[in-house]
C-alpha cells in the first residue's frame, strides 16, 4: 500500500512541478458593483468566484475586479456576502462578461422572500455531500448552543434542551462504545479557518489503573462526566449566536483538513457593519443572553465586532441542585489593506461551569465541579497576488490558553486502609489511614494549543485545461502545564483497587505534542459529451505522534444530464493521538507484604512492595479512517434531490486493554511485639503475586459503517408559501474491537493449579443500524415576517447486535500474564482444558416498534426589528413508552413537551 | 446410679436365703436431669424385663408419673429398659425445637437381681443428642452507609442448642443460591422455573440427573467452613460463636500514631466485632484483588473459604434476599457436585458453578426476606429448613438484627425455638448483640 500512495505523491508532485511553464493566454476582466436595497454602494463586501477560488472585497464605490483566463469560460458564478445581509449568488454567461455585473444585497430578516430557514444539503467547494445552514437557518434553530443546530442533520434526532451533560457530535457512524468516542475525536471543529483543538485535554485519573471509562471524574450523583477528555469538543461550549454559516462535510474531507477522521464542522463568522442585536430565550430552567454589534471604525481602522453571551442552565428549578453556566465573548477586528488584503484578528474567550453542589440531605457529601475556561486569539490574512501563477495566499494561526479543572469528593465511609505513597519501586514501610474521610479527585489542566495554517491558491494551464491547485501545511502544538491529577494519599478515592493506587501525577512535565502536515490539491474540468467533468485529486501528508501517512483526497462529479449530476469521492483521514492517550503516566502496583492491622497504627505494621510501571505510548499510530461515497443530484424548479451511498471503514482507533502479569515480590517475617510496631526481617525469598491488571492504550477499536442518504427538498410553492424536504437515513454500522477479551479461570480451576488463568477470546462486535427519516415544512409568509416550520422524526428501525458467537478461547494466559495461543481447541488439554467455550452471548435489541416525533418553530417578525420565536419539542406531547418482558427494562423513546421561546432585538 | 446400684446389691445380700414366692417390682422411670423442665410425656414409657434365668419376657407401660407397678413376678435376675419415643410433634410441643426423626429416650439396667418382696427400682431416661446448631442471630442489614458501618460490621451467631458440648471444628457457613427475580415478575415460560414455588427448578440445570434436585437438596453460592484440629473450637450447651465479615472494633476502627481515635460518625449505630470467634477474609485467596473495605485482624482465626461466587468478602445482602445454612458434613464436601444455574443455556470457562448440598445433613437454615411483600424473592430453603422467612422491619442499614427466641430455660441453659419456621422463631434487636448473653 505505502508504496502506491509514495507513486500517487510523486505523479502531483510531478503535476505541480510542470505547472507554472503554463502561463495566461486569453486574459479577461470582469467588472461589477454591489449596491444596497437603496441603490447605494456596499464597501468590504466579500465577492468569491468558488470555482475559481477567487476572492475580493468591494472598495468604497462598491466596485470589484477581477482577472482572469477566458480562455474555455462560459460562465462565472459570482458570490457576494456581507454580514446581516443575505448573500447573493449569480452565474453570468460569457455575453455579459463584458459588461458591469450589478449585484444588490438586502438586509437579512423575514421579509425576504429568498430568505432559508432550514439546512441545506449541497455540493460545495470543499464536499459533495455538504450541508450547510447559514444564518437564517441558525436563527431559526433557537440554538442555546451547536448542537441544536446540529439536531438538524439526517441520521440525529431532535431532543429536548439538555445543558447537564456533554455534547458531541458523530457523524455516519450508528456504532456504539469506544467507536463512538472515537468518531467524536475524528471530527474537526473548524472555526475561521482552524482547527479547535481537544488534543491538550488530559482531565482524567490514571488510565492504567482505571481504563478509559473509568479514568473520566465522575459525578456520582447525577450520574455523568462532564469532561470530554478522550472524544471531541462539548459543543455545549459554542454558542450559535455570531456564526455566518456552518458547513458540515460528513463525507471526503478537502485535503487542506487535517487531523480528523469522520469529517469536519466547518464555522464561518463575519466582521462588518451591524446593528446591535440583543437575543434572550429561555427553556425550562435555562436562560441565555446574548448581545453583538459590528462598528465601522473609519476608512483606517476598519471594523470591530463584539459579540457577548451568557447562559446560566439549572437541571431543576425547584431544587437549584445542579448547574450550568457558560459565559463567552469575542471581539473581532477586520482591515482591508487596499482591495487584496483583508486582515481579521479575533479574540475570543470562553467559561464553562459545571455545579453539582452539596445536597445537604445527603450524607455522602457528594460534590462535583467541572471548570473550562479558555482564552485564544486568532489571525487570519488573506492576499490576493495577482501573479500569473499563484493567485492568493491565506495564513491563519491562533492560539489557545485554557484552564480545566475538576473536582469531585465523597465522604466515605470505610475500614481503616493501608496505603503506600512512594514513587519508585522498592520495599518500604506503608501506613494507615482512617475509613472515614471525604475522598477527593482534583485534576487541574492548562491546555495550550497553537495551530497555523498557510495556503496558497494557484492557476495554471496545461493541455488548454485550467488547473486550480491549492497546497499549504499545517502545524499544531499541544501543551499542557497544569498542576495535573492532585493526588492526596490520605484521602484517596479508590485505595488499593485491583493492588493499585494513584500518585500525584504533574503535566508540566510532559512535552509537547507536535503535529505536522502539508497537502496539495488540484481542480480541473474536462468536457466530455459536451458535459463537464469535474475532478478534484487531493493528497495529504500528516506526521502525527511520529508517523507519517500519506492520504488522498479524491473527488470528482459529472453532469450526466442537464439537471442531473454524478459524482464520487474517495478519501483517507487520520487522527493524531491526544496528549491523554500519548502520555497516560504511570502506574503504581502497592503489593502489600505485611498486613499487620491491629485497630491501633501504633501497634501495626505495613510492609509495601511498590511497583512503578510507565507506559511508553510512542508506538501508537493515529487513528484512521477511509470513505468512499457517491452519489446523485437532480434539481430542477421545483425541486432538489440527491442521493448518497457510502462506506467507511474506521480503524486504529484508541482504547485501553487489559493485561495482566505477576510481580514476583520479596518475602518478609514478622515478629509480634506487644505494645509496639512488629519487628520484620526478610527471608530472601521471593513470592509471587499474580493477577495484577492493567489497562494499557491501543489502537483496538475499528468500525465499519454502510450507509444511504435520500434528500429532496421543494421550492417554495408560493400558493401555500410553503416548502417542504425529507431526509431519510440509513446507517449500518459494526464495532471490533481488536483487543481481545478475557475471562478469567473459575477458583476451583486457578486453586487447582491449572496452568491457564485466564481464557483469551476474540472480541464481541456490534452491529447496529438504523433508518431514521425527517420531514420537514417550512411556511414563509414574507409579509407577514411570519415562519412556521414543523419537523417531524421518523424512527423506523434501530437496532444493536451483539456478534459474540460460541467461540473457542484462542489463547490463554498464564498467572504471569504469558500468553500461549491456542491453535486448535483441545478440551482434554491439562493446561486449558477448563477453559471452553465462551457463552453465547448474542442478543439483539430491536426496536419494538416505529414511532414518530413532531416539533415546531414559530418566528414572527415585528418591522424588521423585534423578532418572537418559540419553539416546542414534542408538540402533541405523544409517548413512546416500551417494557421489555426479558430484561424487565422500561424505555422511553420519546421525552416529554419541552417548549422554549425567544426574543431578538435589533437596534 | 452408683447409689442406685449399691442398694440393690446390699439388698440381695440381705436376702439370700428368702424363700421363692412372686415379688413386687415398682419401676420408677425419671428423665435425665438435664432435661429437666421440659415437659416430655413420660407416660407410656415400654418397660421391659427380661428374666436371665428362662429368657422370659414382661413388657409394661407407666403412668403419667413415670411408674409402673408389676405386683408378681418371678424373683431372680432381670435385665430393665425403659424405652420412651417422642413422636416429632410431641417433642415441638414441648421443646419449641423441631426433631426430624421421633427421638427416643433409653435407660437399660443389665442383671438386676429382684428377690424381696417388694423391690424398686428407678431408671433414668436418657437421650442422645437433643438439639443441635442453630443460627441464633444474622446481622445482615448492616448500619447507616454514611454515619455507621454500612455493610462491613455484618455477623452470623451460631449457637450451641443442644444438651451436650459440640465441636465447631468442620463447621460450614454457607449462603444459599437461587433466583432473585421477583416473585411476582418471573416468566415461568423461561422454562426453568418451577411452578409454584417460582424458585429455580434445578432439574433443568445442565448436566442434572436427578428428579430429587429441588425436594432434596439446596446449591451453595458460598461455603466457608471452621477449620479444626477436631477438638480446638468446642461450643459448651448454651453459648454461641460469632462469625464477623470483618472482626474489628467497627465503632473506632482507628487508632492513629498520635493516640487519637478515629471514629465513625456515629458509633452508636454499630458494634464493636474485634472479640468475634472467626472472620471471613479473601486478601489471600488467589487469582483476586481483595476488596479494599476488608480488613485481617491478626489475632481472630479466618475462616476457609470453600466457594465465594464473586464476593470477596463474607458479604451479607442488606435488602434480605440470602438465605444461611449450617451443617456439619459426614461425608468430605469437595464430593459433592457443582451444577449451573437452571437459566445458564451453556457452560463457559467462567461459568460459576454451584455446590449441591444434601437437605438431610443441614443443621439449621434461615430464610431471609424483604420487608416489603412487592419486593419478595422466591423461597431458596426447603420448608423442612425453614418454612417461613424472617427480615428486620426497619429494613436496609438499619442497624437491626433478628434474633431466635427462647422456647425453654434447662438448669439455666437457654433451649432456643427452633420450629422450621423463622416466622415463629425470631425476633429483632435494634442494635446487634456481640457479648452472645442477650436472649429473647
Amino acid at each position: 500500500m505505502r508504496k502506491i500512495y509514495t507513486k500517487i505523491l510523486l505523479a502531483v508532485i510531478l503535476l505541480f512541478a510542470i505547472a507554472p511553464a503554463h502561463s495566461q493566454t486569453n486574459a479577461l476582466t470582469i467588472n461589477g458593483i454591489v449596491l444596497d436595497e437603496n441603490n447605494k454602494p456596499l464597501d468590504f463586501v466579500t465577492v468569491k468566484l468558488p470555482n475559481q477560488n477567487r476572492v475580493s472585497y468591494t472598495d468604497k464605490d462598491g466596485k470589484f475586479k477581477f482577472t482572469l483566463d477566458g480562455s474555455n469560460l462560459k460562465s462565472i458564478t459570482i458570490v457576494a456576502q456581507m454580514i446581516s445581509k443575505l448573500a447573493v449568488e449569480t452565474t453570468i454567461t460569457s455575453s455579459q462578461f463584458t459588461s458591469t455585473v450589478k449585484i444588490i444585497l438586502k438586509d437579512l430578516n423575514l421579509n425576504l422572500n429568498a430568505v432559508q430557514v432550514s439546512g441545506v444539503r449541497k455540493s460545495t467547494q470543499l464536499s459533495n455531500s455538504s450541508i450547510t445552514f447559514d444564518k437564517q437557518a441558525i436563527e431559526q434553530s433557537q440554538a442555546f448552543s451547536l448542537t441544536d443546530v446540529l439536531n438538524n442533520l439526517p441520521g440525529k434526532l431532535f431532543s429536548p434542551l439538555d445543558l447537564q451533560s456533554p455534547k458531541s457530535i458523530t457523524l455516519r457512524s450508528e456504532a456504539t462504545g469506544n467507536a463512538t468516542t472515537n468518531n467524536t475525536l475524528g471530527v474537526a471543529i473548524i472555526i475561521d479557518g482552524l482547527a479547535q483543538s481537544n488534543n491538550a485535554n488530559m482531565q482524567n485519573k490514571n488510565l492504567g489503573s482505571f481504563g478509559l471509562s473509568g479514568s473520566i471524574l465522575n459525578d456520582y450523583k447525577n450520574s455523568v462526566g462532564y469532561d470530554v477528555t478522550f472524544g471531541g469538543l462539548d459543543l455545549r461550549e459554542i454558542p450559535a449566536d455570531n456564526i455566518e454559516s456552518i458547513e458540515v462535510i460528513s463525507g471526503v474531507a478537502p485535503a487542506q483538513y487535517g487531523d480528523l477522521t469522520d469529517g469536519a464542522i466547518i464555522i464561518n463568522r463575519q466582521a462588518g457593519k451591524t446593528d446591535y442585536q440583543f437575543n434572550s430565550r429561555i427553556n425550562n430552567g435555562s436562560t441565555n443572553f446574548s448581545l453583538s454589534k459590528g462598528y465601522n471604525l473609519n476608512e483606517k481602522a476598519g471594523f470591530l465586532n463584539f459579540n457577548a453571551n451568557y447562559l446560566i442552565s439549572n437541571n431543576d428549578p425547584r431544587d437549584n441542585m445542579k448547574k450550568y453556566t457558560r459565559l463567552s465573548g469575542g471581539l473581532m477586528h477586520t482591515k482591508h489593506f487596499g482591495r487584496n488584503i483583508k486582515n481579521t484578528l479575533s479574540i475570543d474567550f470562553s467559561n464553562k461551569f459545571d455545579d453539582a453542589k452539596m445536597d445537604p440531605d445527603d450524607d455522602r457529601d457528594l460534590l462535583t465541579y467541572s471548570k473550562n475556561r479558555k482564552f485564544g486569539f486568532s489571525n487570519r490574512t488573506s492576499m490576493e497576488v495577482n501573479n500569473s501563477f499563484l493567485k492568493r495566499i491565506s495564513l491563519n494561526f491562533g492560539a489557545d490558553f485554557g484552564y480545566q479543572e475538576t473536582y469531585t469528593q465523597w465522604y466515605l465511609n470505610g475500614n481503616p486502609k493501608p496505603m503506600a505513597n512512594k514513587d519508585t519501586t522498592g520495599v518500604y514501610e506503608g501506613y494507615f489511614i482512617p475509613g472515614t474521610y471525604t475522598a477527593k479527585d482534583h485534576i487541574i489542566g492548562k491546555p495550550k494549543n497553537f495551530n497555523g495554517n498557510l495556503n496558497f491558491f494557484s492557476e495554471y494551464n496545461m493541455a488548454k485545461i485550467k488547473h486550480f491547485l491549492s497546497y499549504g501545511a499545517n502545524l499544531s502544538i499541544s501543551s499542557n502545564k497544569g498542576q495535573g491529577v492532585l493526588f492526596d494519599p490520605e484521602f484517596p478515592r479508590f485505595a488499593n483497587s485491583g493492588s493499585k493506587n494513584e500518585r500525584p501525577y504533574d503535566f508540566q512535565l510532559i512535552p509537547p505534542l507536535v503535529n505536522a502536515g502539508f497537502y496539495a490539491e488540484d481542480r480541473f474540468k474536462l468536457a466530455i459529451f459536451k458535459r463537464d467533468l469535474s475532478f478534484t485529486t487531493g493528497i495529504r501528508y500528516d506526521l502525527q505522534n511520529g508517523f507519517g501517512s500519506i492520504q488522498p483526497r479524491l473527488s470528482t462529479n459529472y453532469s450526466i444530464a442537464k439537471n442531473l449530476k454524478f459524482n464520487m469521492a474517495y478519501g483517507i483521514a487520520t487522527k493524531a493521538p491526544t496528549m491523554a492517550f500519548r502520555y497516560p503516566g504511570p502506574t503504581y502496583f502497592d503489593i502489600p507484604l505485611i498486613n499487620y492491622y491491629t485497630g491501633d497504627v501504633r501497634n501495626s505494621l505495613l510492609l509495601v512492595y511498590t511497583y512503578k510501571y510507565v507506559p511508553d505510548n510512542s508506538k501508537l499510530k493515529p487513528s484512521q479512517s477511509n470513505q468512499f461515497e457517491m452519489g446523485l443530484s437532480y434539481e430542477n424548479k421545483f425541486f432538489s434531490s440527491s442521493v448518497y451511498a457510502y462506506t467507511k471503514n474506521n480503524k486504529n482507533g484508541f482504547n485501553t486493554q487489559i493485561s495482566y502479569s505477576t510481580l514476583n515480590v520479596p518475602e518478609y517475617t514478622y515478629k509480634v511485639v506487644n505494645g509496639a510496631k512488629p519487628t520484620y526481617t526478610a527471608t530472601g525469598k521471593y513470592l509471587e503475586k499474580s493477577g495484577l491488571s492493567l489497562s494499557e492504550v491501543t489502537n483496538g477499536v475499528s468500525s465499519k459503517n454502510t450507509g444511504l442518504e435520500f434528500y429532496i427538498a421543494t421550492r417554495k410553492i408560493e400558493s401555500i408559501q410553503t416548502s417542504f424536504s425529507f431526509n431519510s437515513s440509513l446507517i449500518v454500522s459494526e464495532y471490533h474491537n481488536s483487543s481481545n477479551s478475557t475471562v478469567t479461570a473459575r477458583d476451583e480451576d486457578i486453586n487447582a493449579g491449572k496452568k491457564a488463568w485466564y481464557g483469551v477470546y476474540e472480541a464481541l462486535g456490534n452491529k447496529n443500524n438504523s433508518l431514521l427519516t425527517k420531514l420537514n415544512s417550512d411556511t414563509h409568509i414574507p409579509k407577514l415576517g411570519l415562519v412556521v416550520s414543523l419537523y417531524y422524526d421518523l424512527v423506523l428501525t434501530k437496532n444493536n447486535t451483539i456478534i459474540g458467537n460460541e467461540k473457542f478461547p484462542i489463547g490463554y494466559l498464564d498467572k504471569y500474564g504469558e500468553y500461549y495461543p491456542i491453535t486448535k481447541y483441545d478440551p482434554n488439554n491439562t493446561d486449558y482444558g477448563h477453559l471452553s467455550k465462551l457463552i453465547d452471548k448474542a442478543t439483539q435489541t430491536k426496536l419494538p416498534f416505529m414511532y414518530g416525533n413532531l416539533s415546531m418553530r414559530i418566528s414572527k417578525e415585528l418591522k424588521k426589528k423585534i423578532r418572537f420565536s418559540v419553539n416546542a419539542y414534542n408538540v402533541f406531547n405523544l409517548k413512546a413508552d416500551y417494557f421489555d418482558d426479558v430484561t424487565l427494562q422500561s424505555y422511553k423513546y420519546i421525552s416529554p413537551i419541552n417548549i422554549g421561546a425567544e426574543l431578538s432585538i435589533k437596534f | 446410679m452408683f447409689i442406685i446400684l449399691t442398694s440393690v446389691i446390699t439388698s440381695c445380700k440381705r436376702n439370700d436365703y428368702a424363700e421363692l414366692k412372686p415379688v413386687l417390682l415398682a419401676v420408677n422411670i425419671s428423665l435425665d436431669p438435664t432435661l429437666a423442665g421440659i415437659d416430655f410425656p413420660i407416660k407410656s414409657t415400654t418397660v421391659k424385663l427380661t428374666n436371665l434365668t428362662n429368657g422370659n419376657i414382661l413388657t409394661g407401660k407407666t403412668d403419667e408419673n413415670g411408674k409402673l407397678t408389676l405386683p408378681n413376678i418371678s424373683p431372680g435376675n432381670y435385665d430393665i429398659e425403659a424405652l420412651l419415643t417422642i413422636s416429632s410433634a410431641d417433642y415441638l410441643a414441648a421443646t419449641g425445637t423441631v426433631s426430624e426423626v421421633d427421638v427416643v429416650f433409653n435407660s437399660v439396667l443389665k442383671s438386676q437381681n429382684f428377690i424381696k418382696q417388694t423391690n424398686d427400682i428407678s431408671l433414668v431416661l436418657k437421650t442422645g443428642k437433643v438439639g443441635d446448631w442453630v443460627i441464633k442471630q444474622v446481622y445482615y442489614a448492616g448500619s447507616n452507609t454514611s454515619n455507621g458501618a454500612s455493610f462491613r460490621d455484618t455477623f452470623i451467631e451460631i449457637y450451641n442448642n443442644s444438651n451436650q458440648t459440640l465441636y465447631a471444628d468442620s463447621l460450614y457457613f454457607s449462603q444459599v443460591y437461587g433466583s432473585n427475580t421477583k416473585t411476582t415478575a418471573v416468566d415461568l415460560t423461561k422454562g426453568y422455573y418451577q411452578t409454584t414455588s417460582k424458585q429455580f427448578d434445578w432439574t433443568k440445570s445442565i448436566g442434572m440427573n436427578n428428579a430429587k434436585a429441588n425436594s432434596d437438596y439446596l446449591y451453595a453460592k458460598t461455603l466457608f467452613m471452621i477449620e479444626g484440629s477436631g477438638k480446638q473450637y468446642p461450643v459448651q450447651p448454651g453459648t454461641s460463636i460469632i462469625i464477623a465479615s470483618t472482626a474489628i472494633n467497627h465503632k473506632a476502627p482507628f487508632v492513629g500514631a498520635d493516640g487519637k481515635t478515629t471514629t465513625v460518625k456515629d458509633p452508636s449505630l454499630t458494634i464493636d466485632l474485634s472479640k468475634a470467634d472467626f472472620e471471613v477474609y479473601l486478601g489471600n485467596y488467589p487469582g483476586i484483588t481483595p476488596l479494599a473495605s476488608d480488613i485481617d485482624n491478626p489475632a481472630i482465626p479466618n475462616l476457609k473459604v470453600l466457594a465465594r461466587s464473586t464476593g470477596k468478602d463474607l458479604l451479607f445482602d442488606a435488602t434480605g434476599r440470602d438465605s444461611y445454612v449450617v451443617f456439619k458434613s459426614p461425608v468430605n464436601v469437595s464430593t459433592f457436585s457443582k451444577y449451573p444455574s437452571p437459566d445458564e443455556v451453556s457452560v463457559g470457562t467462567a461459568t460459576e458453578l454451584y455446590i449441591q448440598i444434601p437437605n438431610k445433613y443441614i443443621s439449621d437454615g434461615v430464610e431471609i426476606e424483604t420487608p416489603l411483600d412487592a419486593n419478595r424473592v422466591p423461597k431458596k430453603l426447603s420448608s423442612s429448613i425453614d418454612a417461613g422467612g424472617v427480615f428486620v422491619s426497619k429494613g436496609q442499614y438499619s442497624s437491626q438484627s433478628i434474633i431466635r427466641k427462647t422456647a425453654k430455660t434447662v438448669n439455666g441453659r437457654r433451649i432456643l425455638a427452633d420450629s422450621n419456621n423463622s416466622k415463629n422463631d425470631f425476633t429483632e434487636l435494634d442494635i446487634p448483640d456481640v457479648t452472645k448473653t442477650i436472649f429473647k
